[in-house]
């Protein structure tokens, strides 16, 4: 047995090798075996599922840094999941697969919260790696997956376009890509062509979501009035990766608060600007990028108002627990809020319980698209 | 009060089912024990997660001498000792910088001069517009001087003239009976308005309480079960360990059937038997509780035996130590007649439940802390695999468990695996904590979000509270025109008395072993 794994109440055991024919096969021996090794009469191995998660990345060492995330994911989110690896290197035979089971302690007995399936195949192979998830899906339940690969899902093809059919809800990550504007681009094509069929969700848009509360708090009307609605200028310092985000919390901006993007310029290799309009104002958001640091959203200031009025709020992320607010030009002092940075499988499994798409998201998608068309290198 | 979800765009998708608003919450009674063991860790756990409001500040406000930095103290103490999760002392600075205290009077018109002073600096410093949640931790008696203080101090805002919120929490008890309940409803009445009134039960705050209308409206194989014509029976038990500990003062002028039947369990019972509501809006689901209440079958004088039990522990053992009886506890009077535990037998008179018995008992010094609703579905026909008259197949059972472990378990018929046909009972457990994984909020702060929201659905609205007196207080009578100073007695650390047995044992049925 494995000890638990870090913060999570889940323990599990070695992955088994088995044929693809026997999986489920195997994982009910799996579950039998435990069932009998650990229950008496009074109490049995329970079996809880909420989701099948199907998990895409591309290599190996992608997938071992899944691994770790899978516990904390089924003791939030009790599921089946399916790993699947699509260039790797199995050791006989283009796919090879393994089983393992996840559970918790109860008071009287223990609660399987996962199961989990790894399937590895050769780049050859891949485009097999939807029938086999096909033929594994729990039924009655929703399927989840989560593209967690470094490509842009739509540039991947055919593999990401059969998976992306068994599923309700398509979860990725635009934090890393190389080329974000190509990524964004097509990401928002395809989005748009879904038609209320399933959920998207972007990793990244989760990630900030502390930063979007606290700054539709501060700047509330009832809190500061007069700032909402006569911003002018925005500044955002992000670490190296996080320009997807930074995109994003603009569109989040721009949709929300109905601001027609102008135009776009990159000042150096460091900093790009935006200038919007809206009601006759001008807005200007420019974004710097900081040479060090993690994929993170690390300053944010807002200007508005005429000279005589003027208003300025800085953020500034303090640490990965912590955002500080400093009211400039005003008697408020400044003040820190709890803003954890979350790890990744915190936010795949909050996602998981999601049932209904985003249109703020899917909104501030299309804004950053409209960004990406202005934009002039 | 302007509402910000259509003035700031940037709120849409964010908390639709709560949306704090910025304001200070006042706790009257700042430096007691509710505050300490309760309010102020469900506030830092609040903030630990980030859910309260960006503008938000906490004043203390009692008699006790402390200044802004003790009271941080006072607070740190309780969180250490209280809160769910761990007080992080890398927070704790910017924590404690929304902690005020300001030293005060209740009936002193000076103090709440004071009070309004010492609001507007801290609104300033926070820019909060102004709202204002007045948390009554005080004694009941306390609740007219205060009120009646706020309003004469200029804090209480009137409500739908645009300008800030003043909500004011009231804890219970509400009165001793139907009459004081009534005197005190009309005392906060003439200061606010019914909408700014929050009666707060903090088990209506419980995960599972909630999960009832989850459960019921959510999920379409439960309602068509939902009635007199496949439930036998239903019983709820709120049992706890302890015994009167320090509350002896208070417990022993209200006992049992005050202190536990005329709010929580009442309340639970209306969420178990109300009608579905067609909107999950406040007082569309109040009324819907109300008429519950308003169909509760009198007990009177003459079904009063058939009906009720009431009881007082005696000395016996709790976890294999000596524990006294009631009579022998600190503060008790040693010819109390105060129950320490009470089983009832009730029936709702409307269509659905005719007919259906809800047995219900509460106690202290139980064998264990435990909160169960339990629906003891009708038994099969006795036929086929319950044509044994000597072994009856065990009837399905739907409990749902509040505390300790808040979940829910179904116990169904299977057949026992092998050549012969033998049927046995398995119980499908749902648990919250080991099937989510995390720690569900406490009630408080559930109840604290959802005042700085206005959302009152999970609070008591002034007719519940005096029909819920108005139906206790036929039982409160029968005792009292009694002469008999004899009450029942049950050993501490089992589950009462043989009469309560015998109320449910006349009808062929039986308490559950929890």
């Amino acid at each position: 047995m494995i000890p638990k794994n870090g913060a999570s109440n889940v323990v599990t055991q070695a992955p088994k090798r088995v044929s693809i024919a026997h999986i489920e096969s195997g994982l009910g021996l799996l579950w039998a075996q435990f069932n009998h090794a650990n229950s008496d009469e009074q109490a049995v191995v329970m079996r809880a599922c909420m989701s099948n998660l199907i998990i895409y990345c591309d290599t190996p060492k992608e997938a071992e840094v899944i691994s770790q995330e899978i516990a904390p994911i089924v003791d939030i989110h009790p599921a089946r999941i399916l790993l699947l690896v699509g260039n790797a290197n199995p050791s006989a035979g283009p796919l090879e697969a393994s089983i393992a089971i996840y559970y918790t302690a109860l008071d009287d007995g223990w609660q399987v919260c996962g199961e989990r399936i790894d399937v590895i195949s050769t780049p050859a192979a891949a485009d097999r790696l939807p029938s086999v998830a096909r033929s594994l899906l729990v039924g009655d339940l929703p399927t989840t997956l989560w593209w967690a690969s470094q490509r842009p899902p739509p540039t991947a093809g055919d593999v990401f376009f059969q998976l992306a059919e068994l599923a309700n809800q398509i979860i990725y990550d635009n934090v890393g890509w190389l080329n974000p504007a190509q990524g964004v681009a097509a990401m928002t094509r395809w989005v748009a062509a879904q038609e209320n069929t399933r959920i998207v969700h972007n990793l990244a848009w989760r990630r900030f979501a502390g930063w979007r509360k606290l700054i539709s708090q501060v700047l509330d009307p009832q809190a500061t009035p007069g700032a909402l609605h006569a911003l002018h200028t925005i500044e955002i310092a992000h670490g190296p990766h996080a320009l997807p985000m930074t995109w994003l919390l603009a569109g989040w901006l721009a949709s929300q608060l109905k601001w027609q993007s102008v135009d776009g310029k990159r000042l150096s290799n460091s900093e790009l600007v935006w200038r919007f309009r809206n009601n006759n104002q001008d807005i200007k958001i420019q974004v710097k990028r900081l040479p060090k640091g993690n994929p993170l959203i690390y300053h944010l200031m807002f200007d508005w108002g005429k000279p005589e009025q003027a208003g300025r709020i800085c953020f500034e992320r303090l640490d990965n627990e912590r955002i500080g607010i400093v009211e400039a030009l005003s008697t408020v002092p400044p003040r820190a809020f709890t803003a954890h940075v979350p790890e990744r499988s915190t936010l795949v499994s909050a996602q998981l319980a999601q049932r209904n798409r985003d249109k703020i998201f899917e909104n501030a998608l299309k804004a950053s698209n409209a960004m990406t068309a202005v934009f002039q290198q | 009060m302007p509402d910000t979800k259509h003035d700031n765009p940037l709120t849409a998708g964010i908390n639709i089912t709560h949306a704090p608003q910025p304001c200070t919450l006042v706790i009257f009674g700042g430096g007691g024990d509710l505050t300490r063991r309760k309010l102020l860790p469900a506030i830092y756990n609040q903030a630990l997660e980030g859910e309260l409001p960006a503008n938000f500040a906490v004043l203390g406000f009692a008699i006790e001498k402390m200044d802004d930095s003790q009271y941080r103290d006072f607070a740190r103490k309780g969180i250490e000792q209280f809160s769910r999760q761990a007080l992080d002392p890398d927070y704790w600075p910017d924590f404690e910088r929304c902690l005020h205290y300001l030293e005060g009077s209740f009936d002193n018109p000076d103090a709440y001069v004071q009070l309004a002073q010492r609001l507007k600096e801290i609104e300033s410093n926070f820019a909060i517009p102004g709202n204002r949640v007045f948390y009554l931790a005080i004694p009941p008696a306390l609740i007219e001087t205060c009120v009646c203080q706020l309003k004469a101090a200029g804090l209480v805002m009137p409500i739908d003239d645009g300008s800030p919120f003043s909500r004011i929490i009231v804890e219970k008890p509400i009165g001793r009976d139907l009459e004081s309940a009534r005197m005190v409803n009309a005392t906060l009445s003439r200061n606010f308005h019914e909408q700014q009134i929050y009666r707060i039960d903090h088990y209506l705050g419980k995960e599972t309480v909630q999960n009832i209308l989850a459960m019921r409206f959510g999920n379409a194989i439960f309602e068509p079960l939902w009635n007199s014509k496949h439930i036998d029976h239903v019983q709820i038990t709120v049992a706890e360990e302890e015994g009167v500990g320090t509350r002896a003062g208070y417990y022993d002028s209200a006992g049992a059937l005050r202190d536990m039947i005329q709010n929580h369990i009442l309340q639970l019972l209306t969420l178990i038997a109300m009608e579905p509501p067609w909107i999950m809006d406040a007082d569309v689901i109040r009324d819907h509780r109300q008429d519950i209440l308003n169909c509760l079958r009198p007990i009177t004088s003459e079904n009063f035996d058939q009906h009720v039990v009431r009881a007082q522990y005696g000395p016996g053992f709790h976890h294999g130590e000596d524990v006294p009886g009631y009579r022998r506890e600190a503060g008790v009077a040693q010819d109390s007649t105060t129950e320490t535990y009470i089983a009832l037998k009730l029936f709702i008179d409307n269509w659905r439940w005719a007919g259906v018995p809800f047995y219900i008992r509460t106690g202290k010094r139980m064998p264990k802390r435990a909160s169960e609703i339990a629906i003891q579905f009708k038994s099969v026909p006795p036929i086929l695999f319950n044509a044994n008259h000597d072994q009856p197949l065990e009837p399905n059972v739907l409990a749902l468990s509040i505390q300790p472990n808040e979940g829910l378990s179904l116990r169904i018929a299977t057949k026992l695996p092998g050549t012969k046909l033998k049927i046995f009972p398995v119980k499908m457990d749902f648990r919250y904590g080991s099937t989510f994984g995390e720690q569900s909020p406490e009630a408080y702060e559930r109840l604290l979000l959802d005042v700085m929201a206005g959302d009152a659905t999970l609070f008591m609205r002034r007719d519940a509270v005096e029909s819920s007196w108005a139906w206790v207080d036929n039982i409160l009578n029968v005792w009292a025109s009694s002469r008999t100073r004899w009450i029942p007695e049950y050993a501490a650390g089992t589950w009462g008395p043989l009469e309560a047995d015998r109320l449910i044992e006349s009808d062929n049925r039986k308490w559950r072993m929890l």
